[in-house]
């Protein structure tokens, strides 16, 4: 069978050696992981760089800058602060990137922690009061003690996890202890906090196991087209 | 009443006095220290004594051991040992008999009166007068070398040597008497009496009274008999005999070698004996050394003056050869003690005016005139020790010793009288009776007395007469070092040893610690690991894996089933997107990474097919610099279909700032992105016509593979969003996180992994990439399982294995 030239068998020789080599890490760290390692950071990186220029400083403060009005010399403001930003690539200069770091800085925390307080605490806390907003009997007794179990659950797994991570104990001549109960609820805290790590561990491994099967899909694919 | 002579002043004293009336000293020997009569004398049989301390002393090889009796030894040899002026006496003697012959017809022409040369007296007579001065040397103290010289001096030259001793006793002072009655022909009759000097006349005139009564010749108390023969030593005998063969020279035969050298010079030169003393008469090499030091200190100055004060008191005649001169007769014999200073006093006026203060100690004849009663640090040291000798502290000699085998001035000349070590140590430093030599030729050794090395000979006698000395170069010395009794009792320092002394126990812990060291010292490398185990497990998980993975997709075959039962999200998110109107503007944002950009594609290829499949107009933006490139990616690779149907979509590109950007955006989209990657005015595309808001969009799908990127849409859009709902399209590995999100109302639909795109496509009916995962990731998750499984089985059991090991141990 004849294999006709085109970019698309290009690309899938490339991809096919470079899946090769990551998975040649199963024999331990060699030199072809590290290749496909350092390709994949230098492509990522320099297509990056290529996106900030071709999609964020030609077209948002160079051209306004040469082709705009009075009113974009405000972009100077951005410009002075992104080359002072360079300063930071010197020790002997690094001070002078620090007003921009200020601004970057300053301004993320605030939006983050606005977002967060506003983004995450409140509501959050307003659904753990609404988990016990129980359902009138009226609509079933099985909804009722759904939503009430479910309440009842996570009241226990917040708690015990809180109670888990409480390190204060009394002074007791064979050592300081904690309380009965507080390690009661603190096991409880444990027991959530391992079923949540596994769960995590269960999304990492179908997120991995995902990317396997597509590689090997890929693999399938691409070698099956030579057959 | 009989007297006792005092051994420091050596005057009469009482017999009943204990202390000596002159000069305080006592009279009594010290107790356990035989008096000084007790040594045996010569003749007697010595008696043998308790030696066994004596033995115990290293005494010099070839030493009389004590109790032995002395053999006569040929003492020739040993003359080398004798003092140096004494050899070069003897030297001098033995050349003084060669010109014997020549000084004979001097000695013949003596006058009669001039008791020395009289020619009726033979080597016998003299030696008989010497051996009568032998024996009343113990009694009456006279030193023994002036007895020496007494006995080999008939010539009464080398006797003007010994000055008239005013501080002396009577008894000791006349038989010098003799000899100088004898010197004053030798020295008158060269030159008559006007050669004579006028000292000696001025000595006359005083003592001519009483001296002309009481002087006896030397001759007439001297009988020939008095000294055995047999007790002479060889050289007297030899002498004796030499004299007996020449007659004629008996006169000069009898001195001393080194006397018979002095007469000569004096007959060359006129002068009398005082003259023989001055440096010019007697030579440095013919005189004793204590003599030519003091003529070399006194020098012409003394003499001068001594001759000038002798000159004006001497008169011419008295000086002649035929009679004694009274004033000496008298000075000798007895003048009482007050003439006698008198005489010295005026001696010693002239002395001090012409000497210059000598530096060394003077001659005891010198010392007699300067002083009355001598003192022992001015005496020299032979006279100081013939008066140590005649001290009761040093009478354990072995006298027959001395008597056979050397003369008699040597056998009493005892070690401590050793020229050398006297002029070593200063006069008055030293005790009389601790003059002892320190450095001792073998055969004074051999005669030292036991008492002097035996300690404990004498019983207490180191209280009183200080400690005896037993070794070393003082040996045989008393009472020299000052050093206490408790001093000289100390004993040798006890030895200790410079090794340490450690019990078996310290010795265990020095060794421990010094393991303990030394271990602490050694690197100790990790413990080895079963590599192999390890490789292996993992290759046998991959291999697993892989095969599980890799033979659905090779086989084709459908071995997972369907899902039968949809997540809980999946009903109200496609509720939500089935609700979505007609080219509603819907805003897809890529924010993953290319690692899950599998997982995530079949995620949302299912929803992103169905609201095409509705007529929506899609718009991409990404936060993430790799999201647009993957947002065109995946509607090249999912959405093909739409693409070639001419889908309005627009791609706004890459929104930089992180949650700020998303902030920007959410507040005014269209100053935070104005174009969209191809360059053109974003918000003049078709995609986004008629919206200006966040809220505007009718959806809004965020998908993404971090949670925090979905928490930042969340919290950043929250406030600016609306009422258009919000889709997670995420990675399963996200979804613990952002599920509470969804709980709280907050995301009103999520699509979570592969089961979620594997839910819409069997919601939807169709078969996309899912469907083709599905198998193997069942297969997958399968294996993954009963790895889980095996191991967690396998772990329990080998740790239920250690433990039980554990309860063992």
């Amino acid at each position: 069978m004849a294999i006709a030239f085109s970019w698309d068998l290009v690309t899938g020789l490339v991809s096919f050696l470079l899946t090769l080599m990551i998975l040649s890490y199963l024999i331990g760290d060699n030199p072809a992981f590290r290749v496909a390692i350092y390709l994949f950071i230098g492509v990522s990186a320099g297509y990056a760089a290529s996106v900030a220029w071709n999609q964020v400083l030609l077209p948002r403060l160079f051209r306004p800058l040469l082709d705009g009005g009075w009113t974009d010399f405000v972009l100077l403001v951005p410009l002075l602060l992104g080359l002072l930003m360079l300063a930071k690539l010197s020790p002997r200069t690094a001070a002078l990137g620090n007003p921009s770091l200020a601004v970057i800085v300053g301004v993320g925390a605030a939006v983050a922690i606005g977002g967060a307080i506003f983004g995450t605490l409140f509501p959050q806390t307003q659904a753990v009061l609404n988990e016990f907003d129980l359902p009138a009997v009226s609509e079933g007794w099985s909804k009722w003690l759904g939503v009430l179990s479910e309440g009842l659950v996570m009241l226990i797994g917040t708690v015990g996890t809180l109670v888990y991570f409480q390190f204060s104990a009394r002074a007791t001549p064979g050592g300081p202890q904690r309380g009965k109960l507080v390690n009661l609820i603190g096991w409880v805290g444990q027991v959530f906090i391992a079923i949540t790590f596994g769960v995590l561990f269960a999304g990492v491994f179908a997120a991995a196991m995902t990317a396997l099967i597509e590689r090997l899909s890929f693999v399938v694919s691409f070698v099956s087209q030579f057959f | 009443m009989n007297e006792i002579l005092c051994p420091v002043c050596s005057r009469p004293n009482p017999e009943d006095q204990e202390t000596c009336q002159f000069c305080g000293a006592s009279l009594k020997p010290p107790a356990g220290i035989p008096e000084p009569g007790s040594p045996i004398r010569a003749g007697e049989t010595p008696i043998i004594k308790q030696t066994s301390e004596f033995e115990k002393v290293k005494l010099p090889e070839g030493s009389i051991q004590a109790g032995e009796t002395p053999v006569p030894r040929n003492t020739k040899e040993l003359e080398q040992a004798l003092p140096a002026w004494l050899r070069s006496l003897r030297e001098k003697g033995e050349l003084s008999e060669a010109e014997a012959t020549a000084d004979a017809s001097a000695a013949a022409s003596l006058p009669a009166e001039s008791p020395a040369p009289q020619p009726a007296d033979t080597s016998g007579e003299s030696l008989d007068w010497l051996a009568r001065l032998g024996q009343e040397e113990e009694e009456e103290k006279i030193p023994d070398w002036l007895a020496g010289l007494r006995s080999s001096a008939e010539s009464p030259a080398p006797e003007a040597e010994q000055p008239p001793e005013a501080g002396l006793p009577a008894e000791t002072v006349q038989p010098e008497a003799d000899w100088l009655g004898g010197a004053e022909p030798a020295s008158g009759q060269p030159s008559g009496e006007e050669s004579l000097p006028e000292w000696f006349a001025r000595f006359d005139q005083p003592s001519e009274p009483a001296g002309a009564e009481t002087f006896i010749p030397a001759e007439a108390e001297l009988p020939a008999e008095a000294l055995p023969a047999e007790n002479l030593p060889d050289w007297l005998e030899a002498l004796k005999a030499k004299v007996e063969e020449t007659p004629e020279s008996a006169a000069k035969g009898e001195t001393p070698d080194w006397l018979n050298s002095v007469p000569a010079g004096a007959e060359d030169s006129g002068l009398a004996a005082p003259q023989a003393e001055s440096p010019e008469s007697a030579p440095g090499s013919e005189t004793p050394d204590w003599l030519a030091s003091l003529g070399a200190e006194a020098g012409a100055g003394s003499e001068a003056a001594a001759e000038k004060v002798f000159s004006e008191e001497l008169p011419a005649e008295e000086s002649g050869p035929a009679a004694i001169p009274e004033w000496l007769a008298g000075f000798q014999l007895g003048e009482s003690a007050p003439e006698a200073e008198e005489q010295a006093g005026a001696v010693e006026q002239a002395a001090e005016g012409a000497s210059a203060a000598p530096a060394e100690p003077l001659p005891d004849w010198l010392a007699d005139i300067q002083k009355a009663v001598p003192p022992a640090d001015a005496v020299p040291a032979l006279v100081e020790g013939e008066e140590i000798e005649e001290q009761p502290p040093v009478p354990d000699e072995a006298p027959g010793t001395f008597s056979l085998e050397t003369p008699d001035w040597l056998a009493r000349l005892r070690p401590e009288r050793s020229v050398e070590a006297v002029a070593a140590a200063p006069a008055e430093d030293v005790e009389p009776e601790n003059l002892e030599m320190a450095e001792l030729p073998s055969w004074v050794q051999a005669m030292k007395p036991v008492e002097a090395v035996v300690s404990d000979a004498k019983p207490g006698a180191p209280e009183q007469m200080g400690v005896s000395e037993s070794s070393g170069p003082l040996a045989g010395l008393r009472g020299v070092l000052p050093a206490g009794a408790a001093i000289l009792a100390s004993r040798k320092p006890p030895a200790y040893s410079i090794k340490l002394q450690v019990t078996e126990n310290q010795h265990k812990y020095a060794q421990q610690l010094e393991k303990m060291i030394l271990e602490e010292g050694q690197a100790k490398g990790p413990k080895p690991v079963s590599v192999p185990s390890g490789r292996l497990w993992r290759w046998v998980i991959s291999v697993i894996l892989i095969l599980a993975v890799f033979l659905p997709l090779v086989a084709g075959m459908q071995f997972a089933p369907d899902l039968a039962l949809f997540p809980s999200e999946w009903e109200k998110t496609h509720t939500l997107l089935d609700s979505l109107p007609g080219n509603a503007p819907v805003l897809a944002v890529f924010d993953y990474d290319p690692a899950l950009s599998s997982e995530l594609q079949v995620a949302a290829a299912p929803v992103i097919d169905r609201i095409l499949y509705g007529g929506a107009r899609l718009t991409l933006l990404s936060t993430s610099p790799s999201g647009p490139a993957l947002a065109a990616q995946f509607l090249q690779s999912t959405q093909a279909a739409h693409l070639e149907a001419g889908m309005q979509y627009a791609n706004l590109g890459y929104l930089p700032g992180g949650p700020s950007g998303i902030y920007y955006f959410a507040t005014d989209p269209q100053a935070a992105v104005p174009q969209a990657v191809d360059g053109s005015d974003a918000w003049s595309l078709p995609a986004l016509q008629g919206v200006g808001q966040l809220s505007d969009f009718d959806a809004l799908l965020v998908i993404t593979d971090n949670a925090d990127t979905a928490r930042a849409w969340v919290e950043q859009t929250h406030a600016s969003i609306g009422d258009t709902p919000v889709v997670m399209i995420i990675s399963a590995q996200a979804e613990p996180m952002v599920r509470p999100y969804y709980d709280s109302g907050q995301v009103d639909g999520m699509v979570t992994g592969l089961v979620g795109g594997k839910t819409y496509e069997q919601s939807y009916g169709t078969s996309g990439l899912a469907r083709r995962y599905w198998d193997s990731f069942g297969t997958g998750t399968l294996a993954a399982v009963l790895l889980i499984l095996v191991g967690g089985t396998g772990g329990a059991l080998l740790a239920w294995r250690d433990r039980k090991k554990g309860g063992r141990a």
